[in-house]
């Protein structure tokens, strides 16, 4: 596999970043309320965090919708 | 004028397309009328002799430093207390003209006002490659000049509008690299493109975001060629940092990593990037709409990740000390984006390649395949619309003089900022928008020369919140406050020596500005030293404070006013003449918290009365041969 990708001619597919999308926002999205908590002083879902939600959220929607695109040059 | 494809030989279509040439007429006229507007601007701030915008003498500072072989990144605790937070590039490219002329701001500002000017070339250059279409290849270089926040950073001695510079060559060379069979051929293209990135990233940090861009899009075309040079350009770019890192003695780490860990304020991110948005949504739009295109229905280009990582970069600009100068990459990509979706809407090149989503849009494609004809003719006279509308969103000029104050009365402008310049601006203000673009008047010149007088009459060294005023007076320039500040704030600036150096009245005067100096520093001085005078220039009012009296004597005058009880009277000598004794005694009863309206002239002397919570004295300043007598009274 990981001969493959650092082959010379490999190329990410539409549906390989839809992947790294998905993964990118699930992070994000799991990692904000979990960062919270993990604080000594949990100062509450506020702006950032909302904008981080939102990002997060979009980011697997493109992902989710990028995935059909299949074996498509990315 | 809309391209081979879209002649009509009908005579709606020569009508369409007449309508076509008079609106990309009317955009071009337009956007050179704003470029007109940037180069009077620009003259206008070149022949100005003194800081037009905060920070731009330290920049100079550091061109002189290094001219003299010098490291402008030292120890902040010593004397003259201070180092740059900025990387070495633009400085070194202008240490020739420091040796030809000496400290001057107009070679730096030039450098910044042709780096604007190379930059618009490169993105049309870019929109000519990959749209074919002249008259957009030159209405996106200029609609780039046109940005309020461009004209507003352009032509100022700064090196940030450089690295906008290198970001948007390395983006012309690199884009295409992927795509070549001459082996020979792509290495050298790779190797010139990240040659400009690593110029990019050591001319000012902020271009990380166009380097990570690059490299996204190399691990998308072929990853491993991503890992090779990838890892070739972190080496190179370490090995530099490693050696300036030594050099300095670690001072380079301390002043250009940790002394930008700033304070955060979400808020002004948010206003700016509605601002940027309100002024630049007619090439937003198209520019996001392009790289959703992209995406969906094609192979993503560089230009795309680009634009996506530097909007995403001007989250930055919330930070203490940023400002609307953040999203100048976000426009130079959003110019190149939105000039290639001009392009290939008014050739109608767009391609849907069969997928869920081009089946999904069956009907209006079929739509636009059967209305092909008028569809073009639209886009013809909608695409120069479009950039119409842009230029009248960022509309901006100056509101007085014999050619601009006539415009300006007949547009019905006046200036955004009242008596304080006579300038228009359609930005409006946030925090963090810079409240420049007006062309210094001979009064702020003459003002100018006022401050230099003041530094050249001091015996001892002045410390100045702005560099300009101590180089035009050939004295050393002491502190780079807002270094200082950044450093003290992160834990990595002890001011023992510099408070000291304050309280002991080593330097002649303080001149400031905007007081952007460490909390103990500001304290030391407010104890210090008084406001005695205050000179405007530049929209701004310079006060300079003189040392007040020395330390035991202040020192009497706190103990006197701790001590006060009602009825009784305390009295001190003060080695200063009755006129700045009476100011310094306003100022000192202040700063212990007692509030005054001021003293007022009585035959020779001074006197007012003072509150502070439930207690009341009176103050009396008195002559005593050259020096003065002070009298407080308790009631």
């Amino acid at each position: 596999m990981l001969k493959r990708v650092l082959s010379a001619d490999f190329t990410l597919t539409k549906r390989h970043l839809g992947a790294l999308f998905i993964l990118g926002g699930l992070v994000v999205g799991i990692g904000i309320p979990v960062s919270d908590a993990l604080q000594s002083q949990p100062d509450g879902f506020g702006t950032l965090q909302q904008i981080g939600t939102l990002l997060a959220v979009a980011s697997v929607a493109i992902g989710v919708t990028l995935w059909p695109l299949g074996d498509r040059p990315a | 004028m809309t391209g081979r494809h879209t002649i009509d030989h009908d005579r709606a279509g020569r009508g369409w397309q007449w309508a076509s040439r008079a609106l990309f007429a009317l955009a071009i006229a337009l956007l050179v009328g704003h470029f007109l507007i940037y180069v009077h601007f620009a003259v206008g701030v070149m022949r100005f002799p003194f800081d037009y915008d905060q920070g731009e003498g330290f920049e100079l500072v550091d061109t002189i430093m290094f001219s003299e072989g010098e490291w402008p990144y030292r120890n902040n605790e010593t004397y003259p207390f201070y180092a740059s937070n900025y990387p070495p590039l633009f400085h070194v490219i202008l240490v020739p003209f420091a040796w030809l002329f000496g400290p001057a701001y107009w070679y730096g500002r030039l450098a910044g006002f042709v780096a604007t000017l190379i930059t618009a070339a490169a993105i049309g250059w870019i929109v000519l490659r990959e749209g074919r279409h002249r008259p957009l290849a030159v209405m996106t270089g200029l609609a780039y000049l046109a940005s309020n926040y461009i004209y507003h950073v352009g032509p100022l001695f700064r090196q940030h509008i450089s690295m906008v510079m290198f970001e948007t060559l390395a983006i012309l060379v690199l884009a295409h690299v992927t795509e070549g069979q001459d082996v020979r051929r792509r290495r050298w293209t790779m190797a010139v493109g990240l040659l400009l990135l690593l110029a990019a990233g050591y001319t000012k940090q902020l271009a990380l975001a166009t380097c990570v861009a690059v490299f996204v899009f190399l691990f998308v075309r072929n990853p491993r060629r991503s890992i090779v040079w990838g890892v070739a350009f972190a080496g190179a770019a370490g090995l530099l940092f490693v050696w300036i890192n030594i050099a300095t003695g670690g001072e380079w780490w301390a002043n250009i990593i940790a002394a930008n860990v700033n304070e955060y304020f979400l808020q002004q991110f948010i206003d700016l990037f509605e601002q940027w948005f309100r002024l630049h949504y007619a090439l937003v739009i198209p520019a996001g709409l392009f790289a959703l295109y992209e995406l969906y229905f094609d192979r993503l280009s560089l230009y795309s990740v680009w634009w996506a990582l530097a909007v995403a970069n001007t989250a930055l600009s919330g930070k203490w000390g940023a400002g609307d100068s953040y999203f100048a990459t976000a426009i130079a990509a959003t110019c190149v984006l939105s000039g290639i979706f001009a392009a290939r809407t008014v050739r109608g090149e767009w391609q849907f390649p069969d997928n869920y989503l081009a089946r999904a849009l069956a009907r209006p494609r079929a739509f636009a395949a059967r209305h092909r004809r008028s569809l073009l003719r639209g886009a013809g006279v909608i695409v120069p619309a479009v950039y119409v509308l842009y230029a009248a969103s960022v509309v901006k000029m100056p509101t007085e003089g014999r050619f601009f104050g006539a415009l300006s009365d007949v547009l019905g402008l006046e200036s955004s900022y009242g008596d304080r310049y006579a300038f228009y601006d359609a930005a409006g203000w946030v925090p963090g928008y810079a409240t420049i673009g007006h062309v210094p008047s001979q009064t702020d010149i003459d003002n100018g020369w006022r401050l230099v007088d003041v530094i050249r009459a001091s015996e001892r060294p002045v410390m100045s919140e702005e560099a300009g005023f101590s180089l035009q007076a050939e004295r050393d320039v002491i502190t780079n406050p807002t270094q200082l500040k950044n450093l003290y704030e992160n834990d990595l600036f002890d001011p023992a020596n510099l408070v000291a150096a304050i309280r002991a009245h080593e330097f002649g005067a303080i001149i400031f500005r905007a007081q952007f100096y460490p909390p103990p520093v500001l304290d030391a001085a407010y104890e210090a030293y008084y406001p005695d005078e205050t000179i405007p220039m530049n929209g701004f009012n310079y006060e300079v404070w003189r040392p007040g009296p020395p330390a035991a004597e202040r020192d009497a005058l706190a103990a006197g006013l701790g001590s006060l009880g009602a009825g009784e009277t305390a009295t001190l000598d003060v080695s200063l003449p009755v006129e700045q004794a009476a100011r310094w005694a306003a100022h000192a009863l202040a700063f212990h918290n007692w509030v005054e309206p001021g003293l007022a002239r009585q035959g020779d002397c001074y006197a007012g009365q003072a509150e502070k919570a439930a207690s009341r004295l009176v103050a009396e300043v008195c002559p005593s041969g050259e020096r003065a007598t002070i009298a407080l009274r308790g009631e």
